[in-house]
């Protein structure tokens, strides 16, 4: 590991845990404060600047987790030694509750023979029962940890800080890398798909042996193949050519984001339509547990859909790093 | 918050309590003109406060939130540097805080005189 990549990994660990509003800002000041003071520090000690003397000015700086609590508005309710662990614990039970959301709508519609009007109603019923059950959860755990704040049930850090070691930071996770293997993995698959489902698709069989004969019998409906097999095999090539379009870019950028947002949200409205729509394996016995697997698939696309949204007004809103967005004077 | 040494028999909460408002004065008496976070820091070091850097960097921050300092990036430098100097509403906060220290340090020197003289450790404060 380099200098350079250590502070950086120390600089984010604390920018995580800071208001978006000061993040950028704070960290850019961070990287350039730590440069200083390990630079300081080398001329004073006539060495390099080399990940020892890193490490040992990161230890006098103090833990992340520290350092941000001073960074933090003071809170009223829940003080800074006890936020970080109400954030994880908050997030935990909206992931449990979002999770428990996702099984409900997928049992409700699978078990549904309602038309396509009726989803966007299923969609806003559990919504709204997740949402007032967060709530529920939210208001439960501020009361919680505002007692312990109160009560002073909080955690010593002392003996944490003393064991505390800066090259055990983790790296810094670049959400922008692009992971080539998953995308040609990806690709591979979505062409697999649409040559073998337009090609091919007599191959999607039961095959069986009688009196000595091979004999097979097709899977896919022929309502499937002219209603949705269009709008998949459509789905599968935009998805395959954004993905060729990043490996190309070797980076994702912000239009390759909303790109592939765009995508879910197709691919959300095709799921949906094929799920209420008719037959998509020849024996019923078999479209219901297809509709079944649908359904889960659409609880997937609808959360990822969700969680890309999310990062994307994120981004949207966070300003950009400071020191490159101020004027010179 | 400033570092003490580990001779004195002060314990460190009550000697951080006794420096923590005297920090922003001394802050705000440095950046009558531009600095930097780490030449401030070496500033008041050079001149018998240490204030850890933990403390300081934040505390720059609270004061421009509350309107007593302006900062601005530069990047003409070795490498971008945040300077803060004391805004026009800081001078005047600042001058009234100094008169208020100064009032204050009178009195405090009149109420623990007598003690040290009868401990018979007179000139120490």
């Amino acid at each position: 590991m380099e200098t350079q990549e250590l502070l950086d990994r120390y600089v984010h660990a604390i920018g995580e845990q800071l208001p978006r509003r000061i993040r950028e800002d704070v960290k850019a000041e961070l990287r350039s404060l730590l440069a200083e003071m390990l630079d300081d520090r080398a001329r004073q000690d006539q060495r390099a600047p080399d990940l020892e003397l890193a490490a040992a000015v990161l230890r006098d700086f103090g833990e992340p987790d520290e350092v941000a609590a001073r960074y933090r508005p003071p809170g009223r309710l829940i003080g800074p030694e006890l936020y970080p662990t109400f954030v994880l614990v908050a997030r935990i039970g909206l992931a449990a509750l979002i999770g428990l959301g996702g099984l409900l709508l997928a049992l409700a519609l699978w078990r549904s023979e309602a038309p396509l009007a009726e989803l966007g109603r299923t969609l806003w019923e559990v919504a709204v029962q997740i949402a007032g059950l967060a709530l529920m959860n939210l208001g439960l755990l501020v009361l919680i940890f505002a007692g312990l704040e109160r009560w002073g049930a909080r955690h010593t850090s002392a003996s944490a800080s003393a064991a505390w070691n800066p090259l055990d930071l983790p790296a810094v996770e670049d959400p922008d890398r692009v992971e080539r293997g998953n995308l040609i993995a990806t690709l591979c698959f979505n062409v697999g798909l649409i040559v073998l489902l337009n090609f091919f698709p007599g191959a999607v069989a039961i095959f069986f042996i009688h009196d000595g004969v091979w004999g097979r019998f097709p899977l896919l409906a022929p309502e499937f193949q002219t209603d949705l097999l269009p709008w998949f095999t459509a789905a599968w090539a935009l998805e395959a050519a954004l993905n060729l379009a990043v490996l190309w870019q070797r980076r994702w950028t912000p239009v390759a984001r909303w790109a592939e947002f765009g995508l879910s949200i197709l691919s959300i409205i095709i799921l949906a339509r094929a799920l209420m729509g008719g037959p998509i394996l020849a024996p019923e016995i078999l479209t219901a547990f297809a509709k079944l697997i649908l359904a889960i698939i659409l609880v997937i696309a609808v959360l990822e859909a969700a969680g890309q949204i999310y990062r994307l007004i994120g981004r949207w809103f966070a300003p950009p790093p400071a020191p490159l967005s101020a004027p010179p004077r | 918050m400033a570092q003490k040494s580990d001779s004195s028999p002060v314990p460190e909460n009550l000697d951080l309590e006794l420096r923590r408002g005297v920090v922003v004065l001394a802050v705000l008496s440095q950046l009558q003109t531009e600095q930097y976070g780490y030449s401030l820091k070496k500033a008041l070091a050079d001149q018998g406060l240490e204030i850890d850097e933990g403390t300081l960097y934040p505390l720059l921050r609270r004061l421009e939130s509350q309107g007593l300092l302006q900062s601005d990036w530069r990047m003409a430098e070795a490498r971008p540097r945040r300077y803060y100097v004391i805004s026009p509403e800081g001078r005047r906060v600042y001058q009234a805080l100094s008169a208020n220290w100064r009032t204050l340090t009178r009195v405090i020197d009149r109420l623990v005189q007598p003690a040290e003289v009868s401990d018979g450790d007179p000139g120490t404060a």
